[in-house]
C-alpha cells in the first residue's frame, strides 16, 4: 500500500510541507527551471495570446461536441480494431481492465506514464491480484520505488533531490551502488526496464489525444518507455478521461505545440506516438490487441455546468503548478490528490467530491499565476471562486450541480458575510461602523488570530477618509 | 475477446452519454462553434525557402543530441559505407528497402533482417542487437524531427530497441510544420496502424531537472540527410 | 484573459474617487494625496460619500449574493457618466473585471465596469502626467498587486511614473511578479501558506536594499509592511499617489522611510 496524504487533512499537510526545508528548497528549484525553460520556448507574450486562444477555441468546440465526438471516437477506434470500454467510476475502469489482463492470462504488466492510472489506483488494485504492474517512466519508476505517490504530474519524482533519488536507488535496486551522477542512474534504469519490456505480456499508457476523426490515440514522451509499453507486449490497453478526445487530427499540432512548450519548454517531445490499431494481418510486431477504456469518473459533473465545463479543456501540461506560489511552498504530496497545483484544486471537487476536497479552493491567493500561463485559458481564479460558492451553498430542493455542495457551509460565517453586505448596503451604518472603530481604534484588542502570528495588527487612523473630505466640504 | 457488447458496459456508455446530456447543449450550441480553433482559418502554414527548412531541421537535430551526416543521393552507400566502418557494430539490423546493406563490406558486422514476427526475435532484437537502419516518410524542419511510418518491411520495433538507430532522411520530403505536413498529405484519409515523429535520441530530465540521454529508446540516433542533387 | 484596456478616453473635467474600504480606515492620507495629485492636473474630484466596500472580500469567500448586493450599491453611487479612478489594483479588477461577471443580467454594468480605471494607468495614460521631482536621490522597488498586475496590467504604469522621478532609482529585486500572499481571506484561512509567502517577499524586498518600496495596492501594503514590523526588519512600503505627491509637492516635499503615509495618519 502506498503511503497517501489525504486531501482533507490539507492544513495539516501544508504545514509540514511548508517546515521541511529540502520540500522547501526541491521545489522553488524546480519550479524555477521549469519557468525558465518555459520562457525560453514561450518568450513572446502577444504570441502565446494568440495560440493560447487558438487551444481554448479547439478545446472549446471538442467540449462542445463531446457526446457526438465520444460516439465517433469508439466508431472509428472499432473500425480499426481498437476495442473500446467506458467506465463510469473508477471501480468499473480496474475491473475493466483487470478483465482484459485475466481473459489474456496477463501476469507482468509494464505501465507508461499515465495520471488517469492514478487516479483509479490501478497500481495497488493489480498488486491485490498479485498482478505486477511495473512503472516504466524514469519519474514514476523513482516514486514507486519509494512508495510514494507522483508529486507533479508532468515530473513524478520533482520533489526529490539527486541525493535522495542515489540513496534510493543503492538501498532498493539490487546490485546498485551510491553514485549521485546522473547518466549512471538513469542507465540502472534502462538495464532495469530493458527486461520488463521484453517480458511484458500487457503494456498500459495513458493517452494525450484521443482523435475521433481517424480513431487514433496520440502519445507524447522523451523517454521511450511509452513505445515500448505500447507496441512490445502483445495486449495494449490504453485509459484515458472522457474529456481528451479531440475532433480532427488537423487539432493535434496546434494543441501538441502549446503542450510540449507549456510541460517542459521543449518545441516537441522526442518521441510523437500515433496508434491507430493493432498489428495488422502483413505486419511483424506491435499488439495483437488494443484497447481503449473512456473513464468518467465526476467529469460529467463539470461537463452539464458552463462555467465548470471549462475545466475539462485541461490538457495536462503542468504549467500551472509550476507558476503556482503556493504549490512552490508546499509541494504536490501536501494536497492530497492525484492532481495537485490549481488543475488539482478545480478538478478534485468533482472526481472526488466537494465534501472530501473542500480545503483545496479556499488554499489560493487567486493570484491569477496559473491562468497566466494555461496554454488553453481556463479560468482557474473564476473557477475556485465559483467552487468556494459551491462550498458554502445552503442546501435547498434546487437540483445540485455538484456532489458536496454545501459541504463547507459555515453558519457562522455566512451570517458574518450577511452582517457586512448590510452594513456595506446601508451607508449610514457603514459610516457608523467607521466612526466608531477609528475613534475607539486603541480600545481594540489585539489577540492571537491567523494574521497577527506573523504579521503585526493593522492600525486605524484618526478619521477616516471618508469624514475628512466631508469637512472639507 | 472484449466485453464491449455486454449490457453492462452499454449501459455504462449509455449513463455517460446521458450525464453528459444534462449539460443541455443543442445544435444551436454546435453550430457556433464549427471551424472554432481551426487550422485552416490561420496563418500557419508558411512558404519558407528549402535552405532555411533544411537548416532548422540541422539546428534542432543537433541540439538534440542527433548526429546528422550530410550527404548527396549519389553518395548515400559510401556514406552508410563509411559509418559502419567506423562504428564497426556486431549485429546490425536492417530491411529490403536498404538491402545494399548486406553486400557492403564492413568487417565482422552481421546484417539480419527481422524475423516473420517479434515473437521469435525479442530476446534477440533486445539483447544481441546493436543498431538497426530504417528509412523515413519525411522530416519537419521546425520541430527537428523525423517522420516514421512503420510497416511490413520496417517493423516498428526498429527504430526502438537497438540502442543506435541510423535513420535515412530525404531532403526532399522536408515540411516546415507538423500541421503543414499532415494537410499536404491528407493525413486524416491514411492513418496507418502507427506513426511516430522522432526529434533526438531518447532522454529524460527526471531526476533533478537534470538532462540524461538514453533512457529506454535507442541512445544514439544518427540521421543521414540525404540531398536530391 | 489580458484583455487590458487598448484604448483610454482624453482627459475629462471631472472624475469619481473610489477610495476603497482598507484606505478610508487605515490610510486615508493615501486617499487625500491621490485628490492633490488629481486636482493638481487641473480636475474636479467627487467623493460619493455613500460609497462603502468593492464587494470583494465576500465575493472571494464565495458569498456571490452578498457580493452582488454591495455591488449594485457601489454601481448606483457612481450614476454621472464620469470616470472612476479608483486606489486599488485588487479593486479595480473586482470593478473592472468581475462585477460584470456578478451582475451578468444588468443592462449598465458594461458602461460602469468600463469607467472605471486604477490610479496609476488613469496618470498615465489618461492624464500624460509630467513629474517633477524635487526630492533626494533614493533607491526604490515597486510591488504591484497580482491583480493590478494581471487582471487590469497596471504594472507598466507604476514603473513608468517611478522612472519619471529623476532622482529615484527603481531597483530589480528576486520573485517581483509573485504574490505576497495577501489574497483577503486567503491570509486568514491558510495563513501558514500565506505567512511562508510573505516572508518570502519581505526577505526578497530587504535584500533590494532599498529606502522603501511603492505598492499601488494597501491590501497588499498592510500585509508586507505587517511581517516586516513583526520581524522586526525596518524596511516599509509606501502608497504610489502618497510617494509621488511626497516628491513633487513643492511646498512638502518629504521622503518614505521617514514619513509613510500611514505614520502620518496615526495622530
Amino acid at each position: 500500500m502506498v503511503m497517501q496524504y489525504t486531501p482533507q487533512t490539507f492544513k495539516e499537510n501544508s504545514a509540514e510541507a511548508l517546515a521541511d526545508d529540502t520540500i522547501r528548497n526541491n521545489f522553488r528549484g524546480a519550479m524555477d527551471f521549469l519557468q525558465a525553460k518555459r520562457a525560453t520556448v514561450l518568450p513572446d507574450k502577444a504570441a502565446f495570446d494568440v495560440s493560447s486562444k487558438r487551444g481554448e477555441a479547439i478545446k472549446l468546440r471538442c467540449l462542445v461536441k463531446l457526446p457526438e465526438l465520444l460516439e465517433k471516437l469508439e466508431d472509428q477506434c472499432k473500425a480499426n480494431g481498437i476495442h473500446v470500454h467506458w467506465a463510469e467510476t473508477c471501480e468499473q475502469a480496474t475491473q475493466i481492465i483487470d478483465d482484459i489482463i485475466t481473459a489474456k492470462n496477463g501476469s507482468k504488466v509494464v505501465k507508461g506514464k499515465s495520471m488517469v492510472t492514478e487516479e483509479i489506483g490501478l497500481n495497488d488494485y493489480l498488486a491485490e491480484q498479485n498482478i505486477d504492474c511495473i512503472e516504466s517512466d524514469m519519474g514514476e519508476y523513482i516514486v514507486q520505488l519509494g512508495g510514494e505517490t507522483p508529486s507533479h504530474i508532468i515530473m513524478p519524482a520533482i520533489h526529490k533531490n539527486v541525493e535522495q533519488i542515489a540513496e534510493l536507488f543503492a538501498e532498493r535496486v539490487p546490485g546498485v551502488e551510491y553514485t549521485t551522477d546522473v547518466n549512471s542512474l538513469i542507465k540502472v534504469g534502462r538495464e532495469q526496464m530493458r527486461q520488463l519490456f521484453l517480458d511484458a505480456d500487457v503494456g498500459i499508457s495513458g493517452v494525450n489525444f484521443a482523435v475521433a476523426e481517424t480513431g487514433t490515440l496520440c502519445l507524447v514522451e522523451n523517454e521511450g518507455n511509452g513505445r515500448m509499453t505500447t507496441t512490445i507486449p502483445n495486449t495494449h490497453i490504453a485509459l484515458t478521461g472522457i474529456e481528451k478526445v479531440i475532433e480532427h487530427l488537423a487539432d493535434v499540432p496546434p494543441l501538441l505545440e502549446l503542450l510540449t512548450r507549456s510541460a517542459t519548454g521543449q518545441l516537441i517531445t522526442t518521441y510523437v506516438n500515433m496508434i491507430s490499431g493493432p498489428r495488422k494481418v502483413d505486419e511483424r510486431d506491435g499488439p495483437e490487441e488494443v484497447h481503449l477504456v473512456l473513464l468518467d469518473n465526476g467529469r460529467s459533473q463539470a461537463y452539464a455546468d458552463e462555467e465548470l465545463r471549462k475545466t475539462l479543456a485541461c490538457i495536462r501540461c503542468g504549467a500551472c503548478m509550476n507558476a503556482c506560489p503556493v504549490y512552490t511552498r508546499i509541494g504536490g504530496h501536501a494536497y492530497g490528490t492525484v492532481y495537485p497545483g490549481p488543475i488539482g484544486k478545480i478538478i478534485s471537487p468533482h472526481l472526488i467530491g466537494l465534501e472530501d476536497s473542500k480545503d483545496l479552493p479556499t488554499a489560493s491567493s487567486l493570484c491569477g499565476a496559473c491562468e497566466e500561463v494555461c496554454p488553453v485559458n481556463i479560468p482557474i481564479p473564476s473557477i475556485l471562486q465559483r467552487l468556494r460558492v459551491e462550498t458554502n451553498k445552503k442546501s435547498s430542493s434546487a437540483a445540485k450541480i455538484m456532489r458536496g455542495e454545501g459541504s463547507g457551509r459555515s453558519f457562522i460565517e455566512a451570517l458574518g458575510w450577511k452582517g457586512w453586505a448590510f452594513f456595506a448596503v446601508h451607508p449610514a451604518l457603514y459610516r457608523m461602523g467607521t466612526w466608531f472603530a477609528t475613534r475607539g481604534r486603541k480600545l481594540i484588542p489585539t489577540f492571537n488570530n491567523p494574521w497577527t502570528v506573523s504579521r503585526s495588527m493593522p492600525k486605524l487612523a484618526a478619521k477616516s477618509l471618508r469624514e475628512q473630505l466631508k469637512e472639507r466640504g | 475477446m472484449s466485453n464491449d457488447n455486454t449490457s453492462h458496459a452499454n449501459s455504462a456508455k449509455n449513463n455517460i452519454l446521458q450525464r453528459l446530456a444534462l449539460a443541455g447543449l443543442d445544435a444551436n450550441d454546435v453550430a457556433a462553434v464549427k471551424g472554432k480553433g481551426s487550422v485552416d482559418s490561420l496563418t500557419l502554414l508558411v512558404d519558407e525557402p528549402a535552405v532555411e527548412l533544411r537548416q532548422s531541421f540541422v539546428d534542432k537535430m543537433q541540439a538534440s543530441h542527433a548526429e546528422v551526416i550530410a550527404c548527396v543521393k549519389t553518395d548515400l552507400q559510401k556514406t552508410i559505407n563509411d559509418l559502419l566502418v567506423r562504428k564497426q557494430f556486431k549485429q546490425l539490423l536492417i530491411s529490403e528497402r536498404v538491402g545494399w546493406v548486406k553486400d557492403m563490406d564492413i568487417g565482422d558486422t552481421q546484417c539480419l533482417y527481422f524475423a516473420d514476427n517479434i515473437e521469435s526475435f525479442k530476446q534477440q532484437l533486445f539483447t544481441d542487437i546493436d543498431a538497426a537502419i530504417t528509412t523515413s516518410h519525411g522530416s519537419i524542419a521546425d520541430t527537428g524531427s523525423i517522420i516514421l511510418r512503420p510497416d511490413s518491411v520496417e517493423p516498428r520495433s526498429m527504430s526502438l530497441v537497438p540502442p543506435v538507430h541510423i535513420v535515412i532522411v530525404e531532403e526532399q520530403s522536408m515540411h516546415p510544420n507538423f500541421a503543414q505536413v499532415m494537410k499536404q498529405e491528407q493525413w486524416q484519409t491514411c492513418m496507418p496502424t502507427n506513426m511516430i515523429l522522432v526529434s533526438g535520441p531518447s532522454k529524460t530530465a527526471d531526476i533533478q531537472q537534470t538532462l540524461a540521454y538514453g533512457a529506454h529508446g535507442p541512445r544514439e540516433l544518427i540521421v543521414i540527410l540525404v540531398a536530391a542533387v | 484573459m489580458s484583455d487590458f484596456i487598448k484604448q483610454y478616453p482624453a482627459k475629462p473635467k471631472k472624475v469619481y474617487l473610489y477610495g476603497t474600504c482598507i484606505i478610508d480606515v487605515v490610510a486615508p492620507n493615501s486617499g487625500l494625496d491621490a485628490i492633490a495629485l488629481l486636482e493638481r492636473e487641473g480636475l474636479e474630484v467627487v467623493y460619493p460619500q455613500g460609497q462603502t466596500c468593492c464587494g470583494q472580500p465576500a465575493f472571494n469567500s464565495g458569498y456571490s449574493d452578498e457580493a452582488r448586493n454591495v455591488a449594485k450599491a457601489q454601481m448606483a453611487q457612481f450614476p454621472e457618466p464620469w470616470p472612476i479612478v479608483i486606489l486599488s489594483g485588487s479593486c479595480g479588477g473586482m470593478l473592472r473585471k468581475h462585477y460584470p461577471r456578478l451582475l451578468a443580467n444588468d443592462p449598465e454594468v458594461e458602461a460602469f465596469s468600463q469607467r472605471v480605471f486604477e490610479f496609476s494607468e488613469f496618470l498615465v495614460h489618461v492624464l500624460n502626467i509630467q513629474l517633477d521631482d524635487l526630492g533626494e536621490q533614493q533607491r526604490v522597488a515597486i510591488h504591484t498587486s497580482c491583480a493590478g498586475r494581471r487582471e487590469l496590467g497596471i504594472h507598466d504604469a507604476g514603473v513608468s511614473l517611478l522612472k519619471q522621478l529623476k532622482n529615484i532609482e527603481l531597483v530589480d529585486y528576486a520573485y517581483e511578479a509573485e504574490c505576497c500572499g495577501f489574497g483577503g481571506t486567503f491570509a486568514v484561512k491558510h495563513s501558514d501558506i500565506s505567512t511562508a509567502m510573505v516572508e518570502d517577499k519581505a526577505r526578497h524586498l530587504s535584500e533590494a536594499n532599498v529606502d522603501c518600496y511603492i505598492s499601488s495596492d494597501w491590501g497588499c501594503t498592510l500585509n508586507i509592511n505587517g511581517s516586516l514590523e513583526h520581524q522586526n526588519m525596518s524596511l516599509r512600503g509606501d502608497y504610489l499617489a502618497s510617494f509621488l505627491r511626497q516628491r513633487t509637492d513643492v511646498n512638502n516635499i518629504s521622503h518614505c522611510a521617514v514619513s509613510p503615509s500611514d505614520k502620518r495618519d496615526e495622530r
